[in-house]
């Protein structure tokens, strides 16, 4: 349950490149950050290739098999809220607001094998297009020609969601986990040798302890908690070597989230997690006016028929 | 291509070579002359010479290239056949013989055999040549098909095996069990299967088959015939060192008296009474004289092996010693079921004997037909060429047939039985399933027919002597369980007869007195066999010396004892064996290597010998004594058995399903699909190397023909729709490519055969006038959707019903060919063949369209890792809803924990574990089973880690949970889940058996025409049998209206008419129609009792009308009662 007393978010941003926004959540609760997880894998709308039309394909791969690639390719879809559904559009089949063309049209020519990448894909908007970044100019490869092989086909890119297929799915990872709580009883820390110190520290396979060479004392750095994932390694070891209550692993409480988004490329990573939050806040919007509505029929209800209601409520 | 892997077929190809080269002379040379006596006492003797087989080429000339090649065979579905000739030699009395070339036929060729048009090609000239870029042969094309001839046990050659055999006293009276076997081979490997039988009085009675059937000879009476030999030698010859030993000098009295009981004291009287005895079985000329059939009969079929009777006579003493022994309790009985005294019928050598068998029946049928001819003709002489060239052509000739037979039908014809086992299950296609399964049909040896029947285990056991030579893991469970194995991977099967001539020498130089100069033979002697020839005798103390100074040789002076050569030793201080030193050099034995610790060099051992050998499996066992060790522990496993990752962790049963799935996994079959016309090939789209794997996967080179892909696997019961072996798969890892594959399956439509006429295989041919065309005569198109000749259009999707091709028959009438079957596919490729190369105007005759189908995993296909885990899956799961890890990893698959406990594949959660470390820093680990600190000097030292340690170290420097369990998050609600979950990475495997090939439904359909009930079979559209036992369940529930409704209503409801008053269905007609009735329904009556009154309707099972019909045919009347109508009546 939301507890209304908590209910307080704040957000506070801990790094954030085009490919991948790392933010803190606070004093929320867990079916929010969940809610959020869910839209943002599932429900961001992004532009995928959905259709192909092979024209000539002469490689040693089937057809069916580079249209599955083709649809997995990231496109940039920055524009994305400009482009209808392919079911909510105006249009009778396709039409520049709801779809894109691809061109794709490669032979090789010499005794040289070549590869062919998505950055071959010619697109017909300059607002969609395989998404390329400075390491890997020519995208991704989709497949190799040898001599005299040819590939050359018409592909259609549509808006969709990643719940109907994953390919319109603009996150590689949408991840959430709740602030650790590890506390270390500093009592039992120095009644314990330096070698045992030693081991404690080493057993956690997430270097969330710190000590100083000499072992003497056992620390966890400012921000390294975080790195903690409640494996119980730490907490095993202390069982196990008769040290009950030296560590305990708990989650902070008001809960606090650490949120991961990566991007696939196709939209920056910060604007998918405000499309992710507007999104939440039309579902909200559609569920509170759905409640208005049921809210002002129930009113209709009891002023017909009100002693019922009284007695029944 | 890896070496290795090319070694695996050679069992195949080069037996092949072997029957192609040395065997066909050997044998040709050793086919007796045949005779025909003319009327004027001439002779006419005739024999082959010259055996020539030729590579494949093109029936029909005009070819600027005649070679022909594997691919075309398969493709125009004809036979991979070379010619084979031979000259025909004919000799009149004693003067110059005349040699006439004559064309024997065409003889299936083994792919990349000598012979084949592929020998010696290299990797891009196989691929030119539309085969695999590795193609290693081994098996033949039959009509298109790819068969092989499978490995089946043979009793080890030469070699006089003690036996025990229930059988053996039921051949007459006073037959004990007692007897020694002995397969007689000779060096064109036919053979002659020959027993010692012990008998109650003491005497023994040798026993040899003649055209399958058997006949005895007294033992005394003949060794008699085999030398001049007086009683006294041979009373001293069989009791050296048994003076003293009542039994056995009672024994050879018995003997000798009985060798007198038939009145012959010399050896010609001995012969002369044997061969008048044997004349009629042996069907020798009339002119032989009686000895001379006897000492043919014992050249014939006489320890065939040996070629001087003196050296037969001497085996015979020993194998009569031997029994001796055994009748009385000093020597074990030797087990024929253990490896030690098997080898293994190699496709070469069958064949050989075949076409030897063959070439000698078509002599004797020459003769036959000459004789006839001379009986038809008594003018014409038969030293006239004309005359019995003219017999020659009229003499059938099905040398070649019986062989394209064999491989066909796996079927042997024969006259004498070529001392085979069984005549039938020879040969097998090479399906290519996967490459596992296509790599094990050469690997397999099957122990025979004959024991699939028996109703002892005994021969199915596992026996300890099979360690290295045949895989423990890798047999079938059921019913060939045991029977059918696999040798190891790196046993070898002797392929050549390797040279013995320096070894009786080496031999004498050790202090052997050879047995061709009268050896002084004393109790403390003991044999040395060459190949079963006794060489000579060696005091027994020094046997085991000996055979080490051998092996020694073996290694540092190949040239005198070659590296094939086996060198079993039985020492005297063996209890209960017949100390001797038998030495082999044969072909078709087992062989395996093994480090030899003198030299350090390897060496490769036999089976016989293994089993008198101190191996040292782990450094471990190491002792100073030791002279053997193992190249390692694994050399115990066959190819797929040895692909099994950490398969030592694993409970035993779950390595052997392993072995069974493996090649059951859809991965890259081939990677000639263009070129191969299969009638269906499975193939997965996204296959990957395993990130965990053995040794053995790069030693065969095993990543070229992947099987299945690293899948995140979580071990958690998640949703429930991970029950009972279920597994769910995120349903966006399949959307991202998990799991995707297709089949390929050729349609064929060959207007030979729908023309009515299948010249295919017989001497005439008539040209074909159909032909693919989509045009008819009188110029209209025949079908629209098909393309101008006739075909489909490549890529075009084709459902059930959709055109495949048309043609013009042979009437010139347009026909079409609808696509049967549920499935619809993509046309991959049209392929059009000539079939008839001979005639160079034929049009093309055949068309294989090739489909691909479309087989992405759906709900209910199987899948499994390598650990024998099979499941199906349940649910394709949205990825929103998986549980994920603090890293954001979903899992592509989720399986139930409720696998483990029972079935105790920890090698299956190392794998994870390793997997996972493996993925996370970037490397390939390790899988090998026993190899994990093999080399320490201690199996498991107190200060060394254990694989999991070892697995868990590297995860936690990757930053995982040392046990490979992960804390995750409940991916419907968000909160961590209260258990850490199991999560890594393992390999998984498609298995071929799909929803979509296996799913069958009906609402009404076809009906079986007798009892009109629902007839069975998916492909007929039928139903699934709603049997007893299921109606005994519905029964229980007390749901009385299903079981009407299954059983009436959805099956022969028929509507019947009954005459209440005789209670009969059969007695009803209908009453002619008159022409005044109008009215549309027929008046009936009961033709019992006149009247139609009583008759009415009713609703019975059809089969009820159908059982009283066959009841009144046999004068049975069945009444129905209908007693509550019978009441009203009453009433009325």
């Amino acid at each position: 349950m939301i507890n209304p007393q908590k209910n307080d978010p704040k957000i506070r941003i801990l790094s954030c490149t085009d490919e991948k926004i790392v933010f803190t959540l606070r004093e929320v609760d867990v079916s929010v950050v969940n809610s959020l997880r869910r839209i943002l894998l599932g429900e961001i709308p992004s532009m995928a290739i959905e259709m192909v039309e092979i024209i000539n394909n002469t490689s040693v791969l089937p057809d069916p098999f580079i249209a599955h690639r083709l649809g997995l390719i990231p496109l940039t879809s920055n524009y994305i809220q400009d482009f209808n559904f392919p079911q909510d559009c105006n249009c009778t089949s396709t039409c520049d607001n709801c779809c894109v063309d691809l061109q794709l049209s490669r032979k090789a020519e010499t005794e040289q094998e070549i590869g062919v990448y998505s950055a071959d894909l010619i697109s017909t908007n300059p607002r969609v297009t395989p998404v390329r970044d400075p390491e890997t100019p020519r995208g991704i490869l989709l497949l190799k020609l040898s001599a005299g092989q040819q590939i050359s086909l018409k592909a259609t890119a549509k808006k969709g969601i990643g719940r109907h297929h994953a390919k319109f799915s603009p996150v590689s990872c949408a991840v959430f986990s709740y602030e650790p709580d590890v506390r270390l009883s500093q009592a039992i820390i120095d009644d314990m040798p330096a070698n045992e110190k030693e081991a404690f520290v080493t057993s956690c396979p997430k270097q969330v302890f710190s000590s100083d060479p000499m072992f003497s004392v056992i620390k966890i750095h400012d921000q390294d908690h975080w790195n903690c994932m409640f494996c119980q390694e730490c907490v095993n070891w202390a069982e196990e070597n008769h040290r009950e209550g030296l560590v305990i692993v708990k989650h902070r409480e008001p809960n606090n989230f650490k949120f991961t988004v990566e991007s696939t490329g196709s939209i920056p990573a910060a604007m998918i997690v405000k499309l992710a939050i507007q999104q939440m806040m039309k579902k909200l919007d559609l569920c509170r006016q759905a409640t208005d509505n049921i809210g002002n029929q129930l009113t209709v209800l009891g002023s017909l028929d009100g002693e019922y209601l009284e007695s029944d409520l | 291509m890896s070496q290795s892997r090319e070694r695996l077929f050679a069992p195949h190809v080069d037996s092949f070579n072997y029957f192609l080269g040395p065997g066909i002379r050997a044998a040709v040379n050793n086919i007796q002359k045949d005779f025909v006596v003319g009327p004027n006492d001439e002779r006419l003797t005739f024999w082959w010479e010259d055996p020539m087989i030729m590579k494949p080429t093109k029936s029909g000339s005009g070819y600027k290239d005649n070679r022909l090649f594997p691919k075309t065979c398969r493709e125009s579905k004809t036979s991979y056949t070379g010619a084979f000739s031979a000259q025909l030699c004919v000799q009149i009395n004693d003067n110059e013989p005349t040699k006439l070339h004559r064309r024997i036929g065409n003889l299936p060729i083994m792919v990349k055999s000598s012979r084949c048009q592929l020998h010696n090609f290299n990797a891009k000239q196989l691929v030119l040549r539309g085969e695999e870029e590795t193609e290693a042969g081994g098996y033949f094309v039959i009509n298109g098909l790819e068969k092989l001839i499978r490995l089946v046990i043979a009793y080890r050659k030469n070699y006089p095996m003690a036996v025990v055999r229930g059988a053996y006293s039921k051949r007459g009276t006073r037959y004990t069990n007692f007897g020694i076997q002995m397969r007689c081979v000779r060096d064109d490997q036919s053979a002659r299967t020959v027993i010692l039988h012990y008998l109650n009085d003491g005497t023994s009675m040798f026993s040899f088959n003649i055209r399958r059937q058997q006949f005895f000879v007294s033992v005394g009476f003949l060794m008699k015939a085999l030398v001049d030999v007086s009683d006294k030698q041979i009373h001293d010859d069989v009791l050296v060192g048994e003076e003293e030993n009542t039994f056995f000098v009672s024994c050879v009295e018995q003997i000798l008296l009985q060798s007198h009981s038939f009145g012959c004291f010399t050896r010609a009287s001995v012969l002369a009474y044997i061969g008048q005895r044997f004349r009629t079985a042996c069907r020798w000329p009339p002119w032989y004289t009686d000895q001379q059939c006897g000492e043919d009969l014992l050249k014939e079929f006489i320890l065939v092996h040996l070629n001087t009777n003196k050296e037969k006579y001497q085996m015979l003493v020993l194998m009569l010693r031997k029994l001796l022994y055994l009748a009385s309790g000093r020597l074990n009985r030797e087990m024929e079921d253990s490896p030690e005294y098997h080898e293994v019928l190699l496709p070469g050598h069958l064949i050989l004997n075949i076409v030897k068998e063959q070439m000698t029946l078509w002599l004797a049928q020459f003769r036959k037909t000459i004789e006839k001819h001379l009986s038809d003709y008594p003018s014409e002489n038969v030293t006239d060429p004309a005359v019995w060239k003219k017999c020659a052509d009229k003499t059938p000739n099905p040398i070649c047939k019986r062989v394209e037979y064999l491989l066909s039908t796996g079927n042997v014809v024969t006259d004498s039985g070529l001392d085979l086992q069984q005549i039938s299950g020879f040969s097998i296609q090479a399906e290519r399933l996967n490459f596992l399964r296509f790599i094990s049909h050469f690997r397999s040896v099957h122990r025979g027919h004959f024991f699939t029947e028996m109703k002892t285990t005994e021969v199915r056991k596992l026996l300890p002597q099979s360690w290295g030579f045949v895989c423990p893991v890798h047999t079938p469970d059921g019913s060939p369980c045991g029977l059918l194995n696999h040798l190891a991977a790196r046993c070898e099967i002797v392929q050549a007869k390797a040279d013995t001539d320096l070894i009786p020498r080496t031999l004498v130089g050790l202090g052997m007195s050879p047995a061709a100069e009268d050896p002084h033979i004393t109790a403390d002697s003991a044999p040395v066999l060459i190949d079963g020839r006794i060489v000579g005798f060696l005091p027994k103390e020094k046997l085991g010396e000996v055979a080490h100074q051998l092996r020694y040789l073996r290694v540092s002076q190949p040239h005198i004892v070659d590296p094939t050569v086996e060198i079993a030793c039985f020492p005297h201080t063996q209890h209960f064996s017949y100390p001797m030193i038998f030495i082999q050099s044969t072909p078709a034995r087992y062989m395996r290597p093994v480090r030899f610790r003198p030299t350090g060099a390897e060496t490769f051992i036999g089976s016989l010998e293994q089993s008198s050998l101190d191996i040292a499996c782990l450094p471990a066992d190491v002792t100073d004594q030791t002279v053997f060790e193992e190249l390692s522990p694994t050399s115990m496993l066959s190819v797929v058995a040895s692909l099994t990752p950490f398969s030592d962790y694993n409970q035993s049963p779950r390595n052997l399903y392993q072995c069974q799935m493996g090649k059951q996994t859809m991965g890259i079959p081939t990677h000639a699909l263009p070129y191969r016309h299969d009638g269906k090939s499975y193939r997965m789209t996204h296959p990957q190397k395993p990130v965990v794997r053995c040794q053995a996967q790069e030693t065969y080179s095993m990543n070229d023909y992947p099987t299945g892909t690293n899948a995140c696997v979580a071990v958690i019961s998640y949703t429930g729709f991970d029950m009972e072996d279920a597994m769910i798969i995120n349903k966006s890892a399949y959307e991202r490519g998990f799991g995707h594959a297709c089949i390929y399956m050729t349609k064929e439509i060959s207007l030979e055969e729908e023309s009515g006429r299948k010249t295919r295989g017989k001497a005439e041919y008539r040209r074909l006038n159909s032909q693919f065309c989509n045009i008819d005569l009188s110029g209209n198109v025949i079908e629209p959707r098909l393309d101008i000749d006739g075909l489909p259009k490549v890529g075009t999707y084709i459902n059930e019903g959709d055109p495949l091709c048309a043609f013009l028959g042979e009437d010139g009438k347009p026909h079409v060919k609808f696509h049967k079957g549920q499935e619809g596919g993509t046309v991959e490729a049209v392929t059009l063949v000539t079939t008839h190369t001979a005639d160079p105007s034929a049009k093309p005759d055949l068309v294989r369209i090739r489909l691909r189908v479309n087989r992405n995993p759906v709900i209910g296909d199987k899948f499994s890792s390598r650990h024998g885990q099979k499941g199906v899956l349940s649910v394709l799961w949205q990825q929103t809803d998986m549980p994920f890890t603090e890293s954001g990893i979903t899992p592509d698959c989720i399986i139930n924990p409720h696998a483990f406990p029972s079935r105790m594949t920890i090698g299956m959660m190392i794998e994870s574990m390793a997997g996972k470390a493996g993925g996370a820093h970037g490397i390939f680990q390790d899988s090998t089973p026993f190899e994990f600190n093999r080399n320490k000097g201690t199996p498991m030292g107190e200060d060394e880690k254990t694989l999991i340690d070892y697995v868990g170290e590297q995860l936690a420097k990757a930053g995982f949970n040392y046990q490979g369990s992960e804390p995750m998050y409940s991916g419907v609600s968000g909160e961590l889940l209260r258990a850490d979950i199991f999560f890594g990475s393992v390999y998984y495997q498609r298995l071929r058996h799909m929803v979509s090939d296996k799913y069958q439904v009906r609402t009404t359909g076809p009906i079986n025409p007798l009892t009109h009930q629902p007839i069975k079979g998916r492909k007929l559209g039928g139903g699934i049998r709603l049997g007893e036992m299921e109606r005994d369940s519905l029964l229980a529930h007390g749901v009385s209206f299903l079981l009407q409704d299954r059983l009436m209503h959805c099956s022969d409801e028929t509507e019947a008419y009954m005459c209440q008053k005789c209670g009969s269905l059969v007695s009803v007609i209908a009453n002619p129609r008159s022409s005044a009735e109008q009215t549309s329904s027929l008046s009936r009556s009961c033709r019992a009792c006149g009247t139609g009154e009583f008759v009415g309707k009713v609703r019975v099972p059809y089969v009820l009308l159908y059982l009283i019909n066959e009841l009144s045919c046999m004068n049975l009347k069945l009444i129905i009662k209908a007693s509550s109508y019978a009441q009203a009546l009453e009433d009325d």
